[in-house]
């Protein structure tokens, strides 16, 4: 039998002299941080939402390519960011609400409708969350474009935009700057525009990614821009946008388009 | 007299009084200094005049650097010690450097905590309180210094100070250090009046120099000058180290410029 | 409760076409609560560098005391003026001196250093509490809005830009910045340094 360290004879130094520590609780922790970044910004007759592809845990990256925006319906895109688990989860279990519905009701849930069944579902889960923040963009029943974002426990509103994630922080200054033009004085006589256009706000996504993947870590790699068009919109400005993909599935309402882009991957 | 003071039992040590009384190594000191260049102070209504003869000087003298830059002067012997006080050395020059760094941090330590510039007669007392250590603890040599403190405060407007290596020092009117002091020392007395203008104070000192100074010469190789006066509209203390150029226009205007045909190219 | 966001407030550098900026915002709080919408925390060091103390607001009076302390020496035995990237070091040093005690500030510096031929090359640098020197060749940031300043200069910064349009872009990156951050704002400040002049301009913003 080895000898034990309280037996060690007197008059010789304890070889491992070790200061006690008292009793140690230890506890699973349920959530993670999964890191990345989303956006969303509505336009007139348009809806703009986009997302970084990268997951990471700490400083390592888990995979470059892990979507994280999600067609809902033709006019109804969910982008999720924080806890990648619970946000994918969450994905589905929307879906299959909107499927009981189209099913209960022979038509698609309309957005203001989707928004608020979202709060339903996270306060449903008030005291063990869902750890993600959601942010819903699409075409209302008027044809406008409109952004909503939720809390991890279900407070939601209606924007203009509104940026999520890791590089919140960095990103939605930003756009107050150039899509509320806060702190900007009009020249005289004229005013500001009330809705961009569609390539300008493109422009903004994805120089709101590249200035965040500079200086954030857990931003990079890819990134995923959803392009929701209103019943009559004209597709004109997404002319000639190099690899642009449509998913739309219905014939006559919205259409659905996707831009996938690089980002930096280190 | 009494060589006892000399002798190797007692040498080592500068705290040690002499049978008549005396501290022989502070006398020791000044008469280093009676061998240096002269410095040569005059205090006006509004401002106060500085002048030094250069004991270092030759054609071999590299002093490109003291030509444009910084705060004129060879830095031999006038310096700026604070924005608003101007210090001149008489005596071993190496001790001098030394004091002269002192007397900076001192002011910029007072700096830090008043937030004020260091009032002159506080200057010279604390670098006095420090020369007057090394005669009593330690048994190190006295500074073989004497410097005259040209300075002003809002309190006291223009001063001028003389301290020695006892760490003893006076407020003066007009006052001369190192060689020939004794002359210059009369000469200012009887030339003198109280309320005397800057303009004819750097007249007198540049008079007084000529007269008191070995070489035969008086131009910027071997004279250093320096006037400390109020900044009209800012109304702080402004300080002036002449540089060469301006030593020897001066010269010209006051019609002294004697040439050193030795220094001619 | 971090030490550096107790007083909170924000500084941040950029690099222009021969110029330099440095802007800052003017809040001193106590935590949530607001005390002074006039709290300086760029001060001069030369006439061509500035320094930004953003943090601890005792150690911003601290610091710049001690650096006035430091380059007066400086000057007074160099005879010539303190250069930028010398200054950047002895910030440095002098925050390292405190490497187990550290000051509670992240300073930026901006100035002009001049070329050996003469003409002046703008310089930025900032540093972390204990003197970590980061030589930047577009903009600095530091302070409670950081990360916010981080995403709009990134968005708004290009490299060449003259004096007045440095100005309008350092002035909208720290605007819409510290608009987002509860302990930053209260009214800013920018300073735009060029060779021959320094104009300084106290910007209107939100007061909340």
């Amino acid at each position: 039998m080895p000898a034990m360290l309280s037996t060690q004879p007197h008059g010789l130094p304890h070889p491992h002299m070790q200061t006690e520590q008292g009793p140690q609780q230890r506890q699973f922790n349920p959530y993670t941080e999964n890191g990345g970044t989303i956006l969303a910004i509505a336009g007139k007759d348009f809806s703009v939402i986009a997302g970084d592809t990268r997951q990471s845990e700490g400083y390592s990256i888990q995979t470059r390519y892990a979507p994280k925006v999600f067609r809902l319906t033709d006019r109804a895109v969910l982008a999720v960011n924080g806890f990648a688990a619970d946000g994918n989860m969450f994905v589905k279990k929307v879906r299959q609400r909107l499927e009981w519905y189209r099913h209960a009701h022979a038509k698609d849930m309309p957005l203001r409708a989707i928004a608020r069944l979202i709060q339903t579902m996270l306060y449903a889960r008030r005291f063990f969350p869902y750890y993600v923040y959601n942010i819903l963009g699409g075409i209302e029943e008027d044809g406008s474009g409109a952004v909503y974002s939720f809390d991890p426990v279900g407070s939601y509103e209606r924007e203009a935009c509104r940026a999520a994630g890791a590089a919140q922080s960095l990103v939605q200054p930003f756009l107050d700057n150039q899509i509320y033009f806060k702190n900007q004085t009009p020249a005289p006589g004229t005013s500001h525009p009330t809705h961009l256009p569609l390539p300008t706000v493109l422009k903004l996504v994805i120089d709101s990614f590249t200035g965040a993947t500079e200086r954030h870590i857990e931003v990079g790699d890819g990134l995923e821009i959803y392009v929701v068009l209103a019943k009559g919109a004209s597709t004109q400005a997404l002319e000639g946008i190099r690899g642009i993909q449509e998913t739309t599935v219905t014939n006559d309402g919205e259409r659905v388009f996707i831009i996938q882009r690089e980002l930096k991957k280190d | 007299m009494l060589a006892t003071a000399n002798n190797s039992l007692i040498a080592g040590r500068t705290t040690i009084f002499s049978p008549e009384g005396r501290l022989y190594q502070i006398e020791y000191a000044m008469e280093a200094i009676s061998h240096a260049g002269t410095v040569l102070g005059v205090l006006a209504k509004d401002g106060v005049v500085l002048a030094a003869e250069k004991k270092v000087t030759g054609k071999l003298l590299d002093l490109t650097g003291a030509k444009e830059g910084g705060y004129g002067g060879s830095g031999e012997k006038i310096f700026l010690l604070n924005s608003n006080v101007i210090g001149g050395v008489a005596g071993l020059t190496a001790d001098a450097n030394s004091l002269i760094n002192h007397a900076r941090t001192i002011a910029q330590r007072h700096l830090l905590t008043y937030n004020e510039d260091i009032p002159v007669e506080i200057l010279t007392e604390r670098l006095c309180d420090m020369k007057q250590g090394y005669t009593q603890f330690g048994g190190l040599r006295p500074f073989g210094v004497s410097l005259l403190y040209a300075g002003y405060d809002p309190q006291y407007e223009f001063q001028l100070y003389h301290s020695d290596p006892s760490g003893n020092y006076s407020g003066w009117k007009a006052t001369c250090i190192g060689a020939n002091n004794g002359t210059a020392q009369s000469l200012l007395k009887q030339e003198y009046k109280d309320d005397i203008e800057v303009k004819d104070a750097i007249g007198l000192v540049l008079r007084v120099m000529s007269k008191t100074m070995d070489s035969t010469t008086l131009g910027s190789e071997k004279l250093e000058f320096a006037v400390l006066t109020l900044d009209p509209e800012t109304k702080k203390p402004k300080a002036k180290i002449y540089r060469p150029s301006e030593i020897d226009a001066l010269l010209q205007s006051e019609g002294l410029k004697k040439e050193d045909e030795e220094m001619k190219p | 409760m971090s030490i550096m966001e107790y007083n909170g407030g924000s500084v941040i550098a950029m690099v222009g076409k021969e110029c330099v900026a440095i802007a800052s915002d003017l809040r001193l709080g106590n935590q949530a609560l607001g005390i002074s919408s006039n709290f300086q925390k760029i001060f001069p060091v030369t006439d061509r560098i500035y320094l930004g103390l953003p943090g601890l607001a005792t150690d911003v009076t601290t610091l710049q005391e001690l650096f006035r302390f430091r380059v007066n020496m400086y000057t007074i035995k160099e005879e010539r003026e303190i250069q930028p990237e010398t200054f950047a070091h002895l910030v440095s040093s002098t925050l390292y001196e405190r490497r187990f005690g550290p000051y509670f500030i992240e300073p930026v510096i901006a100035g002009l250093s001049q070329t050996p031929s003469g003409g002046f090359k703008p310089f930025i640098a900032a540093t972390d509490l204990i003197g970590c020197l980061n030589f930047a060749k577009d903009f600095v940031v530091a302070g409670t809005a950081s990360s916010k300043l981080f995403g709009v200069a990134e968005g708004l910064w290009e490299p060449d830009l003259e004096p007045e349009d440095l100005f309008e872009t350092i002035s909208q990156t720290l605007m819409n910045a510290v608009d987002r951050d509860a302990y930053s704002g209260w009214g800013c400040v920018v300073h735009v340094i060029t060779k021959d002049k320094i104009i300084t301009r106290t910007l209107k913003g939100r007061m909340d």
